[in-house]
């Protein structure tokens, strides 16, 4: 018997002020997770928080009874970059690597090592590659459909995540989107993407039902996401079988602590999908995607009846 | 010194013989299978249009590598192991691959063979480059166009695999191999079926008063008025409307890169490659940028000091550039 499905908070990949930043983390101490990923994603320009703070997030989340680990950035290009990935890996805390640089540094600083949703692990070979220097955890791409996900967990010993709430990250850029839209370039950074702690909703130029679309992709500072949130609630069950063991919660401006209790109430068997699923709809109050999983393009819904019999 | 190689694409055997004709010293190309990162319908070599390829340009002593440089799943990993296997037979000069399952395949079946790590592998700094040394003996990078010359120069100081750079071409904006905009929209993946945006997804519906609606997958990318040029429609090349109504280009311009002033900043920060991107465009496309090319890389030895872009280069080359502007992307600051 395999033990209950995890849950895990996602590292934060927007900027919000600092003081939401702590308070967010203050109410992670109590919520139903695993494990906690901290750490930066995004950008190096993020200012939220320092060094210090994320070494004291993560000890009080270590003696809250949490497993932490530091999430490091998904495009590595310079010196400043390095550095802040060689930063994080001097804490003690586990690394989940995003790049190929973070997969040297943190072995070389004796750290346990995660393999994040940026690394591209896409075959069992791939796992096999990462098994052999150390990798222990593998949270897998964004794109990859259940079957991959099946071959991969299936054939090979390691523990896996995938990513089941939130607005995906879809790709990743030198240039800042955000400050593009003020007129500006990275190198000028002026900080705007604290004033946009959901991100920019990009709408393609049409009408849906005589409304304006909703929007296809959300702007969030170097980094491009679904406009819509991802959700695997309803494939909990269907993800364990697949031997999945993890699912990561990616942190969202509002009510990600409701959407975890969801999800924990959804794993504990205490709600059944069709309880969890409308509970989940009326607090989010937006279409949902899960096509990725269900080897569709990412942006489409398909309704579980159409998929699983249920 | 040795002069920087240039690499000319092709997606055809026309193609291949303009960019042999024009001076490329390396054709790189793909077969005709989801196996390479332009796997575009009708595009790319069978075996019996390599061979003859390969007869031809190695009659005026050129290379070729083949590019093996998407990402397999579960159900066809040995489609890659048989790409491998035939760029092998084939006396392919390097195998261009991503994949770490691929690489790993490739360095341990043929340890001999030159393998260059495929600009889809994202290894945009010297500890991801020396990694993919360390664990796959991996000779050359392309790098992603996500640099700065100045990063480009670090990444030279402290590694010693070549460093292969974009000059010419279309432009990614977002870090390849890890850009799913295709695959949210299409289903398409460009990782694995190495397509962005394939054309069974793109629609052109003429408008009143001669323009074009631009969609994929029935998501509306551009609204093009009569006259008005764009490229080929991917995501990040569409207009979107912002939170305050702002129809806009919100990712990239409909820009092409060309850097050939640049040749001395690249060729100074130890790049030793230089490569034109286009397997999916026409053989006189191919032929006139690696002839551009070639010239200017030519001069610039002759002296390096007073190397100059000719105007007739850069009107040149953007004819070729499909009605868009051209850019240094990030190569001259970020």
């Amino acid at each position: 018997m395999r033990d209950k499905m995890e849950l895990t908070l996602g590292p934060i990949l927007f900027e919000w002020e600092r003081s939401e930043v702590l308070d967010f983390y203050k109410a992670a101490l109590t919520l139903p997770v695993d494990t906690v990923y901290i750490g930066e994603v995004v950008c190096v320009k993020k200012r939220s928080l320092t060094i210090k703070d994320i070494e004291t997030i993560g000890k009080d989340l270590e003696q809250a009874g949490k497993k932490v680990v530091l999430s490091t950035l998904a495009i590595v290009s310079n010196e400043e970059e390095l550095e802040l990935v060689r930063e994080l890996s001097k804490l003690g805390f586990s690394i989940e690597a995003n790049d190929a640089s973070a997969l040297k540094i943190a072995k070389d600083a004796g750290r346990t090592i995660f393999a994040g949703p940026h690394i591209k692990t896409y075959n069992k070979h791939d796992a096999f590659f990462l098994e052999s220097i150390g990798v222990k955890n593998i949270c897998l791409p964004v794109e990859l459909p259940k079957e991959s996900i099946k071959d991969i967990a299936q054939n090979t010993n390691l523990k896996y995540e995938v990513f089941a709430f939130g607005k995906i990250p879809l790709a990743f850029s030198w240039r800042c989107y955000t400050e593009r839209t003020y007129g500006l370039s990275k190198s000028e950074c002026a900080w705007h993407c604290k004033d946009h702690p959901e991100g920019i909703d990009l709408r393609a130029d049409t009408k849906e039902n005589g409304k304006k679309a909703a929007p296809i992709f959300t702007i969030n500072g170097t980094s491009i996401l679904s406009g819509k949130n991802l959700s695997l609630l309803e494939f909990t069950e269907d993800l364990r079988d697949t031997k999945v063991d993890a699912l990561r919660i990616s942190p969202q401006y509002k009510d990600t602590g409701e959407v975890i209790k969801i999800f924990r109430d959804k794993i504990n068997g205490k709600i059944n999908y069709k309880d969890s699923s409308e509970r989940l709809q009326a607090l989010i109050k937006k279409p949902l995607t899960n096509g990725y999983y269900n080897d569709k393009a990412g942006m489409e819904f398909l309704e579980i009846n159409d998929i699983l019999n249920v | 010194m040795e002069k920087a190689e240039i690499l000319g694409p092709a997606g055809n055997l026309s193609s291949l013989k303009a960019a042999v004709d024009a001076g490329a010293d390396v054709v790189y190309l793909g077969f005709n299978d989801s196996t390479n990162a332009r796997n575009f319908e009708g595009l790319n070599f069978t075996e019996d249009d390599l061979r003859e390829g390969i007869e031809y340009l190695r009659g005026k002593g050129k290379k070729f590598y083949l590019a093996i440089n998407t990402f397999p799943q579960a159900s066809n990993f040995k489609d890659w192991e048989n790409s491998v296997d035939k760029a092998v037979t084939l006396g392919a000069d390097a195998l261009i691959l991503a994949n770490t399952g691929v690489l790993k395949y490739a360095s341990e079946k043929y340890p001999t063979t030159r393998l260059h790590l495929s600009v889809q592998a994202s290894a945009s700094n010297y500890e991801a480059i020396n990694f993919y040394k360390k664990h796959f003996n991996i000779k050359r990078v392309i790098l992603p166009r996500v640099l700065t010359t100045g990063e480009i120069r670090t990444i030279s100081e402290n590694t010693d695999v070549e460093l292969e750079a974009f000059i010419l071409g279309g432009l990614c904006i977002n870090i390849e191999g890890r850009c799913y905009l295709s695959s949210y929209v299409t289903g398409a993946s460009t990782n694995t079926e190495g397509a962005c945006s394939p054309s069974r997804f793109v629609d052109f519906s003429p408008t009143d008063g001669g323009g074009m609606t631009i969609s994929l997958n029935k998501i509306t990318l551009n609204r093009l008025s009569a006259g008005e040029k764009s490229p080929y429609p991917t995501c990040c090349k569409g207009r979107y409307l912002t939170s305050d109504g702002e129809l806009s280009y919100a990712m990239e311009e409909p820009e092409s890169l060309n850097a050939l002033s640049l040749i001395p900043d690249l060729i100074e920060a130890g790049v030793s490659a230089l490569k034109i991107e286009g397997r999916q465009r026409t053989k006189s496309y191919v032929g006139t940028v690696t002839g551009i090319l070639r010239e200017a890389v030519d001069s610039y030895y002759v002296n390096p000091a007073s190397f100059a872009v000719k105007k007739e280069w850069t009107e040149k080359t953007r004819e070729t550039f499909e009605g868009t502007s051209s850019t240094l992307g990030s190569y001259a600051g970020k």
